[in-house]
Parts: structure tokens; C-alpha cells; sequence
């Protein structure tokens, strides 16, 4: 039944990229070749490359709603991610046309440049790390949903209080306890670093599980298996801590895309108000 | 069974009909006659009015009558006569009408929502939920009827076959029934005139039609498909209620799982009959290493062994046979058909086209009857044109389903995810974790999504719990009410919630844990609470495919990077196909 | 170092993404009862009334909220941003020039200075600005730009009339190649409403260019356009442009056979060196008209003052027989014996207003007394009155002053009373009193006819005594030795009054000999000979005045070069174009950014001399053919378009239309 929706198009998706890039290229040149039509007789290449791109950005925008709206048979979201990308391509080439220094000159119109730049920036660090970090994602031995990750971090931190409660009171059992408690317990208790958002390293495992393989001396055997236990935690925090870390990143640019979008419509459509009303004869 | 049965009850039983002619010399003393009444069967009063069995059901008991009447109403009764309500598709205003007015609490339903309206009732007889006709007069006025009197059995087919009820049967006279399910049936099959019974009533009803839907026997003539009806004999391995099983094998070692697979046929063996598998599923395997390698899964309609028998049937002079390539292993339960090789070579091959033949038995057959300079003109030619492309649902793939990539194929047999008609498939790869479906599929649901981003990863392939709509729906065998029921034409096994009682069967047969009971609230938000216990009113929930949704699939939709689909896998082809995408 | 694994609960299987709030605390979820599978409700409290958790937004809840705070504080700003004023909106620095008249205050007031509608108020930007009435932009622009373009032509294309933009096409040359810049579009507005702000765009910084135009832009609005300006540009077949005609001289004759046949003192020929006679001016250009003193006079100054020596009588006594005494009166003796004396053109012009004396001019042939005969009364009639006539105006002029006393209106009082301006009536008086009153004057204003032996068609024409043209005075440079050298003593016999030596430069003199009140002329653009040349040129040509003024030695030299007009009409002695290029029009050029190369130091290398122009002396005229002058040869080649082309290429000197072309036309193109 509904398979068929998913098959009816048998195009692969690198053949979907070859296609639609070159038909993105297509409009590119000929829009730019009326650009320099305009150019050429003296029109307003600022009004013409203005126009296309406030209505390239309607049509961008418009994706959110289309998002808020999934009950109506609207063509899914991905075939409107497909349109998202390759019309804020042709976007981003109609801006270098209407701003030929990136960055405008006067305050106003530089906040509107910087918006641009930065849903730009992030719509195609967006576009790379969708289709980058989901393999690193998979390649974990677990999957973890993001709104549990919180779950899961607490109960790593009963699994290794019970671990140690199991333990009768003994030195070597001190001994880990209070590498527990030293190091181990404030890091299983803390959120995840920002410098660690930014950008994960398994330095901070190393160190402890290091650590704790040094302490294998003044243990014995069955404190030894429960340090192995907690080893075992460490590297399932750690391996938390990333999945968080790369799924913050997946969630975190399309906020601030989203945000910074929403903001350049509205000041796109003062700009054009401005632009309309006051542009000289 | 509970334990309802008494041992009085059982005495009484045995002074009925059939019971009382049963040979209890023939059953062995692990499983006297009486434990079989005590153990597997259950005396049922019912009510007027009552509906034992609804037409499109599953079921795994047959019913006999003690004494009273029941009626087997003969054209289809209209759904809301059972308490089913059609499903409306929502016009895309009052789509997003009804998200902009999502309720504020979570499994909010209205009180016509959960009660079941003025057609049917639900009410309970000895503790026992069921469903009342409300107007049975005009019910009996509108449709013919038969009558079963005392001890006359019904709905054993079903049972024993797992094939949808054919009819709605009705409680006329207050009537007592006896529920015997499928272990005691085939228990009770012991006794040569109950086997007898029951395999005459099969043959009678439904051999010939499920015959004729195979399609290589779809060119036969009647004298033909008369003889292949006369010798074709029944059977069925493992066992019908593999859910429960299912979980137990889980534990094991793959290994062990298909060791502990019955076996229909063992590799290496002569094929004696044309194994056609009528339900259930199976699968082919070939010795790899010390363990076994699957090479196919079959289900309904497929057969095994044909290519030996075509090449044992087709070879001129008689040479050495052919011994089967593989085994044959029933994944759960299966249901087989075997046509005797005589009657194969006599009444079927010659009837069947060569192009229909498995691959391997055209090869044969073309290497044996053509000249080598004509056979090397053939294979300049056969490389010159362009092969058709074939439905997958042709003659072609009648010998299984196959797959080149072999993990993938074991790890979805292992799980049984074969059984999903509509299985939802993630691809990690792609998968940005968004949780974009499932914040649409609780969007088209009042904020109450219906799955969870769950479910077993095998490489890139996360297979989600979400209802696969299966086409062996275990869930939908023994539901009271018949809330859960299949939609005739789309397929789509849904749940009608006004006649649902919350008993949580169709949850615990679902081994895949698709199905969640959930409480329900007003919408107020205070929960609604039986009337005689005070608990919570549960309700069964699960995907409902979003039928009444302008969209259709809400998850499919609202995925942004194609990495979701809903996919037949009952089939190797549409996964392929998917995969090769990407 | 891998040891035992361990197992961790599953989590609950109860996500709901959309809810705000999820459960706050890390237990199975209420797994086994269901308790938990609805979370805490919207407004954030827990499900489970017994033992509360505390619920935690969900990820999605949070997003929401970030973006909401994003949205909010960008929006914020941005309206913050407002409050500053319109120098919020400002969309970038002017150019500098714009900028300083602006000069640093940043009120509303100043953008309103070319944004008619812009007033103090912030939101006056947002709506719509134009008013029907309110000025346009241009309008604006103007109010400092129309000193110098023209206003009501502002919006026209080429700050042109309608008229004069036609006048322009119809002048144009046609461009021959077709190129593909024909299908490029029309201009994005009508011709007759171009704003300043279609070339002109503002707010591009300080060092803004704010004139930029590419060849295609201008190219836009004209119909045929064409590639490149080396291959489809029209060529300069119209360079070098006609002479006017009113000072006539060849280079060519000049370049190759005066120039080289003059021997300067050093034994040398004259070198043609342009820029002998074009010298630069303070623009650092050349002057394409030269004046007399720069280009002629080196050469030509001598054999013109000698020229215009040559005496223009004003009147002249005529001659009378003896018996005509008695009838005329007075008459000097010297003019009495028989009939001579023909009337000068200038005299016969000044008893024009006499009728009778008109038609006695008229009997005798244009006032040839010398074709008198005396047998016939009418001609003896008619030089009596012509003699009278003559003697009254003489004494009129003496009396009255030279013009004469009926003013008429007409064009030639202007030249006749420049002609007469210098003509004493003092001078008049003496020469009525000796020659009509017999009074002696001083000796040396005597001229002694008894000195007189020769014919005075011989003596005083001698030029012998002429100082120009007697370099070498007698007194001076013979030796002493020499016996004719010796002073001797001679008797002094008064001499005759010589012009010459008593004014070499020039002036009004009388010649008692002839009875004539004449001028000698100083040198080029003498003002009576000129004067006398005006005069003539306003008569008609077939005036017998006008062709014999024409014919008088002076006016002759003063002709050779200056071209009279052929009909009735004033005379212009000087060449209508300015000293360097012609008025603001469609092309600037300017040598000096050329005169930076040595190679372009030799003004032929543009301009080159046509060595094949007829030269009537030196060209066997039978081998001319009348289509050799069909096209009036110049002295010049037209200048060849290659000869720029080859240095004003895109890559080098740049071949823009801007470059050799205006846009804005002050005053309506010559040509």
C-alpha cells in the first residue's frame, strides 16, 4: 500500500543529487543571464536579484510550516528538503549577486548580512553533518534516544553505587571506592562539558579507565571484576557522552538555523519595505 | 485453559456427542482423552444475541455446540452490526482542525469514543467480555442463516489453519458451547473419525480454492486439478501459537534457534512430493560450515522442491535422481500441502510452461534437448535480448524468496520480521535521531504517538516496533469483542476502541511488543474507571497506518532525509530495492 | 583492556516528544504497572501523586523556547536598532563629495535632501513615499546640478531636446557590423524619462565611482550596437572636419613646398613644425586656431605690410578741361587741362545718396572721366557734376566731419564710420584750403610740382625711395671713398610728401600731386582696409563698388587668405572655432594624456598631411578627373580609426564609450 509512495520513483539518490544539481545549475545561468540583461539596459539588478531572493526565502521558510502541518498530504519532508537545499543554493548565488561584498554597509543592512551568512553557514554545516554523524551514530554499540540520554546517565550512576554497595566492606574495596568518588562519581554525575559538545574526545575514558587499570595492584580478585564492571560503565558513559555530543549537534544547528531564518524574513521584509518605498526614481 | 473445567464437566462432556464416540483407546496415555476435554477445552454459555465469531477474524478454537442453537449468518454483516465503525478520512480542514484543538492531556478520549454506540453491545457473560447484537431480529430478517443444532463443530478450519472465520456466527437460543482451541484439536485428530471429520470438512471447503491459487497450477485442467485434489495431502509442523515460543527462542543462539526449527524436508533427501506452503512460514536452508545457511523464505503459496522434481520429471532417460539441495525448516508454524511426485510428473508438469520452471530447471532443460552449436546459438541469442522485467508477485519467485545478502535474510527469519506487511525500517545511516516521526505520528494522534523509536538494529537496518501489520496476525487471535479485526481492503489490522475491554490479549500475543494498552482519560484528564473494579480503563493502542489522516503514514511523510519507509517484507524485493537507493 | 560488560536497563518505552514535560526521575518508568506511560501533564506535574518526580522540559520544549528567545531578542534589536534613527537604516556611506555637502550631521534632514519623501520621523520610511505632488528624485539632484545641466532637459537622454537628440541621429554614422549585443534587451526605461538615479547610484562608499558605466550599459538605448570599438566603431571619416572656410590655408602646399622653399637666416629651410602654429594652451591642449602673430606673421607679415602700403583713395580731384571752369567754380590748377580722373569705388559710394550725381556717374561708365568726351554736352555735364560733387563732399568734410551728413540706416554705417574714423577733418580742411582756396601751406606738407618732371604714372609709383624696400641706405653702407657716396652739396629742392618714409605705419594722407585724400595701410588687419572690405562684402555682388573695392591692392592681399562670403552678408575674418575643442559634446578629447608618449610627440602620427590632395601648380591638371573633386580633397587624411584602436584596446589604453564620449550635453553638438 503505501510502499508504493516510497518506490515509485526508482532514482537513487546519487542520481537525485546529479539531477537536481543540474538543474539548480540550469536556473543559476539563466537567472544570472538575466541579471545581466537587467545589468545591461540600466534596470535594477538590486530589485531584480532583491525580488528572487525574497521569494526564494518565502519558499524556504515555508518548510517549517509544511513540518507543522504533516497531516495534509503535501509531499513528504524529505522531497521538501531536497527543494530546501538546492533553492537555498540558488539563493545564496542570487545574495552574491545582490550584495556583491558579502557584507553591506550600513548598520541595518549589515545585521540583515549577517543573518543571511548565518543561516547559510548553518544550512550547509546542517546539510554536512546530516549526512556525516549519522554513520558515527550507527557505528556505536547502542543507540540511545536523545530525551533518555538523561535516563540513561542516572542509571549509570545507580548501576555503579550498587556495584559498590554489593561489595563488602573491605581496604580493597576502599581503594576503589574512593577512585569512585574521587573521579569517577563527579564525572557520572555531570552533564556532558561544553568543550566536549564541541568537540568529543575520549581523552577523559582513557585517563580513567588508565587509571583504574593502575589500581588492579592493590585489588583482589573479586574487586578487581568489579572495577572491571565499572570500566565497563566508564566506557558506556563515554560512549553516552558522544551520543549525546553528536546528537546535540544534529538538533543544535537547526535551531539556530530555524531561529535565524525566521529573524531574516522579517527583517528581509522591512529591508524590502524600505527598499520599495524610499529607492528613488 | 482456565480451570473452568471440572472434573464433573468433563464427565458431563463425555456423555455428548462426539465425545462420547471417541476412541480413548486411541490416545495415548501422556494425553488421555480427558485431560485433552479437561486441559483444552472451556464450557461457554452464551446469551442470545452474542456473537461467537465474526467473518475476517482469527481464531485459534473451534466451537462445538452442547446444546442450544447458534447461527452462521451466510452474506457479510456490516460492520457496525459488530460494533466497527468505518474508518472516515478527515477532510484537511477538519485535519488541521483537529490539531490545532489537540487536547491538553495525553490519551484524552471523548465518552462516545470509548463506549461502543446503538448497533452491538458489549457486555460480559460469566466473567467473560463479549458483544451483543443489538437487533438481532433484524439482523436474522436481512441475511440467510444457517442453523447449527448440538453437536455440530464450527470454526475448526480456522483453528487448525490459521484462514480467517468464513462467517459471523451468532448465538440464537441460549445456547452452550464448548471452545476447544488448536492444541486440542489437533490432540483429538488421534481419533480416526475426528481426524477423518475435520480433514473432509477441510477438503470440502478449501482445498480446491487454495489449489487454484497457486499459480503454477493455475493452467490445469478440472480432470487434472481433480486427481492432484485427490492425492494431496495435509500437514502442518511446529506450532500455531509461535508467538509464545518466539520469545523463549530468542534467548537462544541463532544457532540453536534454526536447530530447533522443525524440519519439512532435509537437504540431501529425494523428493517424494511438491511441498506447497499453504501458511504459516518456512524456510530454506543448506548446510554451511557446521551450521545452516539460509537461503530463502517461503511463504504462503510458495513451493519447495520443484526444481529437483522438474529436473527428476524432465530428464529423458532415467538417471541418477536429483536429491533436495536444501532443507526445508518451519520458522515458526507452517501449514504444507504435499502433491505426491506421481502425480506432480503426471498431472502438473506437463501442464506448466517452460518459462514458468525455476531458472535452473529451463537451464536444464535447454541443455538437454538442444544440439551444443544450437545451445551456443541460444546463448548468443538469450545475450542479444533484453530480459522482461518481472512482477515479483509472478511465477518466477514461486520457489521463495532469496536474498544475496544472507546476514540480512537470517537476521529478519530470526526475528520474524518476515511476517510484516507494512514493517517500519530506519535507515541509521541516514537517521539524523530528529524524532521527526514520532512527533508526527503524535501530532495525527491527538499527541499520543503510537511507537517508539525502538526496535532490533541489524547493520544500518533499524526495524522499529511499530505495528507491521502482519500477514500471520497473531495479535488478532482471541479478542473478545473482535475489536481487533483486519480491514478488508486495505489490509491494515486496526483497533476499534469503542468495543475494545482493555484485556490485553492481542498486547501479550504480539511478539513483537507493538501493541501498548494504555489508559485513557477524559478530557479533563481524569481517567475513565470501570464501573464495578474502579481501575483505570485500559485500551489497546498501536499504528493504525493513519487511515483517517489526508497524509496517510504520518512517519513516512514527515521524515526528512528518506531514511523511514513502511515496507513489505514478506518479500525480498521491495528492501532490496530500497537499499539499492541509497 | 575489556572485562566484564554490563547490563543496564532498557529504557522505557514511553517517548513523547511533543509533550512539554517529561518524567524527571531514572526508575523503569512504571514498566510493569503502565503507571508512567503518560508523563507529567502540560502544566508540569508529575502522573504519579504518591511519589512526585520533578518533570523536565523535553528537547523539543526546549528548542521551542530557544528559538522563541532567539526570535525575540533578534527582533528586539532590530527595533532597538530603529529607535536610533535613519541613520540605522542608512544603507551605507555616500560618496565623498555628496558626503561633505551633507557634512556630518545625521538628522532625517539630510537624507531628505535627495529622498523628497524622508522627513524626521522614523516611520515616515515605512510608508510609502510618493505623493503626487511631492518632488521626484531627479528633481532633486537638480537643485544642486543645474548650473550645469540644463533643467527641464533633465530627464531627456542626453540632457538633449527632443529636436536636437533627432538633429543628433540623423547626424549619426551608421554602424555596419552586426553583433550579437543586437539582441540584448531594450533599456529598462522610456528615453524621455531617465533619472539620475539609473547611472547614478549612490550609497556605495566614500571612493565610490558614482559615474561607471560599461560599453554595453551605454550601448542599451542606442539601436545599433555594436562589439568592440576596434572592430565596429564608425570610423573619423569626418575628422578632419571641413574647414569653415574663412581663413584659407593648406598644409599641404605649406608642408611641402613653401616650408621647404623658404631659406631661414641660417641657410636652412623652414622646418613645418606643427606646433609652431598650435601651440599648447593652459588645458594642455592645442590650439587649432592659431592667431596671425603666431602662425602667419613670421612669414607673411612683410609682403603684407608692403601690400597694404599701397594707397586707397578715398577721393581723388578729378581733372577738368578749361572751359568747365567757368561752370564749376574754384578748381585747382594742376587739375585743369583736360578730362581725367576716374572715381574710386569708395567715392563713387559716398555720393550714392545724390541722385544727380548718381546718374552722372552712372552716364560715364561707373565715373570714368577719362572716357569723357569732350564733344559731348552730356559728359561734359556729367563731370561738371561729378567734380562739383566731389569738391562738395570734400568741403563738407572738412566742415561737418568725414561721414557724410544723411545718416542712413543701413548695416554699412557701422564699417563706413570705421573707415572713416581716423580721417581727420583738419587734414581735409588743409587739403580743401590748398587745393579749392589756393592758400600755400608749409613747404614740407607741399608737395613741389615743380620737381614734377616725370609722368605721375611713373615717378611717385618709383618705389625707389620706398625705405622697406630699400635696405641699404646710400648714406650708410657705401664706402666712403666712394664718389657718389660723397655728400655733395646740392641744392635743397623740396621733396614730395612720401608716405613711406613719413608714415611707414600707416594713416590717412593727401598727395597734392593727385589731388587725392588716400590711406596707406599699415600690415595685416589694417582696421580701414579692413573696414573698406567690410563695406564692400555688405553690397550686393553685382554692385560695381563692391568689385572694384575687392579689386584694390589691399583688399586683394587681405582676400588671399580671408575668404570672402559670395553673397551680401557680413564678413568674418576669423575662423568660428575656438581655440581648442569644439562646445561640450557627444566626444571629449583631450591631447594632453597623448602628449605623455614620445612616440605621439609627432603630431603627424595622428595627423597625416594628404600628399595626394591637387596641388593646381604642381599637378598636371590633365590628368585630373572631375571626381577627384567630387569629395573636396583636404589637406588632410581623415584620421584613421586604427591608429587609436591600436592603443586603446580593452587591456591597455581601454576602449569604454566613456572614455572618448560624454553623456551629459551642455549646449546642442555642432556636428
Amino acid at each position: 500500500m503505501s510502499t508504493i509512495l516510497t518506490h515509485s520513483i526508482s532514482l537513487s539518490f546519487r542520481g537525485r543529487r546529479r539531477a537536481s544539481i543540474a538543474a539548480t545549475l540550469a536556473v543559476i545561468l539563466m537567472w544570472v543571464v538575466g541579471a545581466y540583461f537587467v545589468d545591461v539596459s540600466l534596470g535594477r539588478t538590486s530589485i531584480y536579484s532583491g525580488v528572487t531572493l525574497l521569494v526564494c526565502l518565502f519558499a524556504l521558510t515555508l518548510i517549517g510550516l509544511r513540518k507543522r502541518l504533516i497531516m495534509l498530504p503535501l509531499m513528504s519532508v524529505s522531497t521538501w528538503v531536497q527543494i530546501h537545499i538546492y533553492t537555498a543554493m540558488f539563493a545564496c548565488v542570487a545574495y552574491v549577486i545582490h550584495v556583491p561584498s558579502i557584507i553591506a554597509n550600513g548598520y541595518f543592512e549589515s545585521v540583515l548580512s549577517w543573518l543571511f551568512i548565518v543561516v547559510s553557514v548553518s544550512g550547509f554545516y546542517g546539510l554536512y553533518t546530516s549526512r556525516t554523524a549519522p554513520k558515527r551514530l550507527t557505528a556505536l554499540s547502542t543507540q540511545v534516544r536523545y530525551d533518555r540520554i538523561a535516563w540513561h546517565r542516572d542509571q549509570i550512576v545507580i548501576a555503579a553505587k550498587k556495584l559498590l554497595d554489593q561489595l563488602p566492606e573491605t581496604p580493597d574495596r576502599n581503594v576503589l571506592a574512593s577512585f569512585y568518588q574521587t573521579h569517577v562519581q563527579p564525572h557520572f554525575v555531570s552533564p556532558v562539558k561544553f568543550l566536549y559538545l564541541m568537540r568529543p574526545t575520549t581523552t577523559k575514558k582513557r585517563q580513567l579507565l588508565g587509571a583504574l587499570a593502575d589500581l588492579d595492584r592493590y585489588m583482589d580478585a573479586r574487586v578487581r571484576q568489579a572495577a572491571g564492571k565499572l570500566a565497563a560503565l566508564i566506557r558506556t558513559r563515554d560512549e553516552l557522552d558522544y551520543q549525546y555530543a553528536i546528537q546535540f549537534r544534529l538538533r543544535a544547528w537547526v535551531i539556530l538555523h530555524a531561529a535565524m531564518s525566521l529573524l531574516l524574513l522579517v527583517t528581509s521584509i522591512f529591508h524590502a519595505i524600505l527598499v520599495l518605498g524610499w529607492m528613488g526614481s | 485453559m482456565d480451570a473452568s473445567m471440572s472434573d464433573a464437566d468433563v464427565a458431563w462432556l463425555r456423555t455428548r456427542q462426539p465425545f462420547a464416540s471417541l476412541d480413548t483407546a486411541a490416545f495415548p496415555k501422556s494425553t488421555p482423552l480427558e485431560g485433552i476435554l479437561r486441559n483444552d477445552c472451556r464450557l461457554m454459555r452464551c446469551e442470545p444475541g452474542e456473537v461467537v465469531v465474526r467473518e475476517g477474524d482469527y481464531g485459534s478454537s473451534a466451537f462445538l455446540v452442547l446444546a442450544g442453537s447458534v447461527r452462521v449468518v451466510m452474506s457479510s454483516l456490516p460492520a457496525a452490526n459488530l460494533g466497527r465503525g468505518e474508518i472516515e478520512k478527515l477532510s484537511w480542514g477538519e485535519a488541521v482542525r483537529s490539531w490545532w484543538n489537540q487536547s491538553k492531556h495525553a490519551e484524552a478520549r471523548s465518552i462516545d469514543q470509548v463506549t461502543v454506540g446503538d448497533e452491538a453491545r458489549v457486555g460480559s457473560v460469566d466473567d467473560r467480555p463479549t458483544i451483543f447484537l443489538q437487533d438481532f431480529a433484524a439482523v436474522l430478517r436481512n441475511h440467510e442463516t444457517l442453523v447449527l443444532g448440538p453437536g455440530e463443530l464450527f470454526g475448526e478450519v480456522a483453528a487448525m489453519y490459521r484462514t480467517p472465520r468464513a462467517a459471523t456466527v451468532i448465538v440464537d437460543e441460549e445456547a452452550t458451547l464448548i471452545e476447544i482451541r488448536w492444541q486440542g484439536l489437533r490432540l483429538l485428530r488421534r481419533d480416526p473419525t475426528f481426524a477423518l471429520q475435520l480433514e473432509q470438512h477441510y477438503r470440502e471447503h478449501w482445498l480446491r480454492q487454495h489449489l487454484k491459487e497457486i499459480p503454477l497450477l493455475r493452467h490445469l485442467p478440472e480432470d487434472c486439478l481433480d486427481r492432484v485434489e485427490a492425492a494431496t495431502e495435509l500437514h502442518s509442523f511446529g506450532r500455531i501459537e509461535w508467538n509464545a515460543d518466539f520469545r523463549k527462542s530468542q534467548t537462544l543462539s541463532p544457532r540453536e534457534q534454526i536447530e530447533s526449527e522443525p524440519v519439512v524436508a532435509s537437504e540431501g533427501d529425494y523428493p517424494t512430493s511438491l511441498i506447497v506452503v499453504r501458511s504459516g512460514f518456512a524456510r530454506t536452508s543448506r548446510i554451511h560450515g557446521s551450521g545452516h545457511q539460509t537461503i530463502a523464505y517461503l511463504g504462503s503459496g510458495h513451493l519447495f522442491s520443484l526444481t529437483e522434481i522438474a529436473i527428476a520429471c524432465l530428464q529423458e532417460e532415467p538417471q541418477r535422481p536429483v536429491g533436495l539441495r536444501q532443507s526445508l525448516r518451519a520458522v515458526g508454524f507452517v501449514d504444507t500441502l504435499h502433491i505426491p511426485i506421481e502425480v506432480v510428473a503426471a498431472d502438473i508438469i506437463p501442464h506448466v510452461r517452460r518459462s514458468e520452471l525455476p531458472v535452473e530447471a529451463q537451464e536444464f532443460v535447454r541443455r538437454s534437448r538442444t544440439a551444443p552449436t544450437d545451445r551456443r546459438r541460444e546463448v548468443r541469442a538469450r545475450e542479444n535480448t533484453k530480459l522482461p522485467i518481472l512482477n515479483p508477485h509472478d511465477v518466477v519467485t514461486q520457489t521463495g524468496n532469496h536474498s544475496d545478502r544472507t546476514a540480512q535474510l537470517e537476521f529478519l527469519v530470526q526475528h520474524r520480521l518476515i511476517n510484516g506487511a507494512e514493517a517500519m525500517v530506519i535507515d541509521l545511516h541516514r537517521c539524523t535521531r530528529c524524532d521527526e516521526c514520532v512527533k508526527a505520528c503524535a501530532t495525527t494522534h491527538d499527541g499520543n504517538p503510537r511507537f517508539v523509536r525502538e526496535g532490533v538494529i541489524h547493520d544500518r537496518l533499524q526495524f522499529v516496533q511499530a505495528c507491521m501489520q502482519c500477514v500471520d496476525p497473531v495479535c488478532m487471535i482471541g479478542c473478545p469483542t473482535g475489536a481487533i479485526h483486519r480491514h478488508a481492503e486495505t489490509g491494515v489490522v486496526q483497533i476499534q476502541e469503542s468495543i475494545c475491554v482493555g484485556c490485553g490479549v492481542c498486547a501479550a500475543s504480539c511478539p513483537y511488543q507493538n501493541i501498548r494498552m494504555m489508559p485513557v482519560n477524559d478530557t479533563q484528564g481524569r481517567p475513565y474507571r470501570d464501573g464495578k473494579s474502579g481501575l483505570p480503563i485500559m485500551k489497546a493502542t498501536k499504528c493504525d497506518m493513519c487511515q483517517s489522516q489526508p497524509s496517510g503514514p504520518a512517519c513516512v511523510a514527515a521524515c526528512p532525509h528518506d531514511a523511514l519507509t513502511r515496507i513489505n517484507l514478506t518479500e525480498t524485493a521491495p528492501l532490496l530495492h530500497w537499499l539499492e537507493q541509497r | 583492556m575489556r572485562r566484564d560488560d554490563v547490563d543496564l536497563p532498557i529504557s522505557p518505552p514511553h517517548d513523547r516528544p511533543t509533550a512539554r514535560y517529561q518524567c524527571g526521575r531514572a526508575c523503569d518508568g512504571g514498566a510493569a504497572t503502565g503507571m508512567c506511560s503518560l508523563g507529567p501533564t502540560r502544566t508540569g506535574l508529575c502522573c504519579h501523586q504518591s511519589s512526585p518526580c520533578s518533570p523536565v522540559l523535553t528537547a523539543s520544549a526546549r528548542a521551542q523556547s530557544l528559538v522563541t528567545a532567539l526570535v525575540g531578542v533578534g527582533i528586539l534589536v532590530v527595533l532597538i536598532g530603529f529607535t536610533l534613527g535613519s541613520s540605522f537604516i542608512k544603507p551605507g556611506p555616500l560618496s565623498t563629495p555628496h558626503a561633505q555637502i551633507l557634512s556630518g550631521s545625521m538628522d532625517a534632514k539630510s537624507c531628505a535632501a535627495c529622498h523628497p519623501g524622508a522627513n524626521s520621523s522614523l516611520m515616515s520610511w515605512f510608508m510609502t513615499g510618493h505623493d503626487a505632488h511631492e518632488p521626484m528624485q531627479t528633481d532633486r539632484c537638480m537643485d544642486c546640478h543645474h548650473a550645469r545641466l540644463p533643467r527641464q532637459y533633465a530627464r531627456m537622454a542626453h540632457n538633449l531636446s527632443p529636436n536636437q537628440l533627432q538633429a543628433a541621429t540623423a547626424n549619426a554614422q551608421p554602424v555596419n557590423a552586426v553583433s550579437w549585443k543586437q539582441w540584448l534587451p531594450k533599456p529598462a526605461f522610456a528615453q524621455n524619462d531617465v533619472a539620475c538615479s539609473v547611472c547614478h547610484q549612490e550609497h556605495a562608499g566614500a571612493d565610490a565611482n558614482l559615474s561607471v558605466m560599461t560599453s554595453e550599459q551605454c550601448q542599451t538605448c542606442h539601436q545599433s550596437r555594436f562589439d568592440s570599438f576596434a572592430t565596429d566603431h564608425p570610423g573619423w571619416d569626418r575628422w578632419p572636419y571641413e574647414s569653415d572656410g574663412i581663413v584659407e590655408f593648406n598644409h599641404q602646399t605649406h608642408s611641402r613646398r613653401h616650408h621647404p622653399g623658404t631659406i631661414d637666416a641660417s641657410g636652412n629651410p623652414a622646418t613645418f613644425d606643427c606646433q609652431q602654429c598650435h601651440p599648447k594652451t593652459e588645458d594642455q591642449n592645442f590650439a587649432i586656431v592659431s592667431s596671425y602673430e603666431i602662425a602667419c606673421a613670421t612669414c607673411h607679415d612683410a609682403a603684407l605690410r608692403q601690400q597694404t602700403s599701397e594707397r586707397m583713395d578715398l577721393f581723388v580731384v578729378p581733372s577738368l578741361g578749361q572751359p568747365d571752369l567757368a561752370v564749376v567754380g574754384r578748381w585747382p590748377p594742376s587739375a585743369t587741362g583736360f578730362f581725367d580722373g576716374d572715381v574710386g569705388p569708395l567715392a563713387r559710394f559716398l555720393m550714392r545718396d545724390d541722385a544727380v550725381l548718381s546718374d552722372a556717374i552712372e552716364s560715364l561708365d561707373g565715373g570714368k572721366l577719362s572716357r569723357v568726351n569732350p564733344a559731348s554736352e552730356s559728359d561734359r555735364r556729367a563731370a561738371q557734376e561729378i567734380a562739383v560733387g566731389i569738391r562738395d563732399r570734400i568741403r563738407s568734410m572738412a566742415q561737418a566731419g568725414p561721414l557724410p551728413a544723411t545718416e542712413s540706416a543701413s548695416t554699412l554705417r557701422a564699417p563706413l564710420r570705421e573707415l572713416l574714423r581716423g580721417l581727420s577733418p583738419q587734414l581735409i580742411a588743409a587739403a580743401t584750403e590748398s587745393w579749392f582756396e589756393n592758400r600755400e601751406r608749409p613747404a614740407m606738407f607741399r608737395n613741389a610740382s615743380a620737381l614734377m618732371n616725370d609722368d605721375d604714372l611713373l615717378s611717385d609709383d618709383l618705389p625707389h625711395d620706398d625705405p622697406l624696400l630699400a635696405p641699404y641706405d646710400s648714406a650708410t653702407t657705401l664706402p666712403a671713398t666712394d664718389d657718389v657716396a660723397t655728400p655733395k652739396r646740392l641744392p635743397t629742392t623740396p621733396s614730395r610728401y612720401d608716405p613711406a618714409k613719413a608714415q611707414p605705419d600707416g594713416g590717412w594722407y593727401i598727395d597734392d600731386v593727385r589731388l587725392a585724400i588716400s590711406y596707406r595701410g599699415s600690415g595685416h588687419s589694417d582696421p580701414v582696409i579692413r573696414s573698406a572690405v567690410e563695406l564692400a562684402v555688405g553690397l550686393p555682388p553685382e554692385d560695381s563698388v563692391r568689385r572694384d573695392l575687392l579689386s584694390i591692392g589691399p583688399a586683394v592681399a587681405c582676400l588671399e587668405c580671408h575668404r570672402p562670403p559670395r553673397s551680401q552678408g557680413n564678413m568674418v575674418w576669423q575662423n568660428a572655432l575656438p581655440i581648442t575643442a569644439p562646445a561640450p559634446s557627444f566626444t571629449k578629447f583631450s591631447h594632453r594624456p597623448h602628449m605623455n608618449l614620445p612616440a605621439l610627440a609627432d603630431c603627424k602620427h595622428c595627423h597625416a598631411i594628404n600628399d595626394n590632395a591637387i596641388d593646381a601648380e604642381t599637378t598636371d591638371m590633365t590628368t585630373v578627373s572631375l571626381s577627384d573633386f567630387v569629395v573636396p580633397p583636404h589637406d588632410f587624411l581623415p584620421m584613421a580609426k586604427h591608429v587609436c584602436a591600436s592603443c586603446h584596446t580593452p587591456q591597455a589604453a581601454g576602449d569604454d564609450c566613456t572614455k572618448c564620449h560624454r553623456y551629459h550635453i551642455e549646449a546642442p553638438p555642432r556636428f
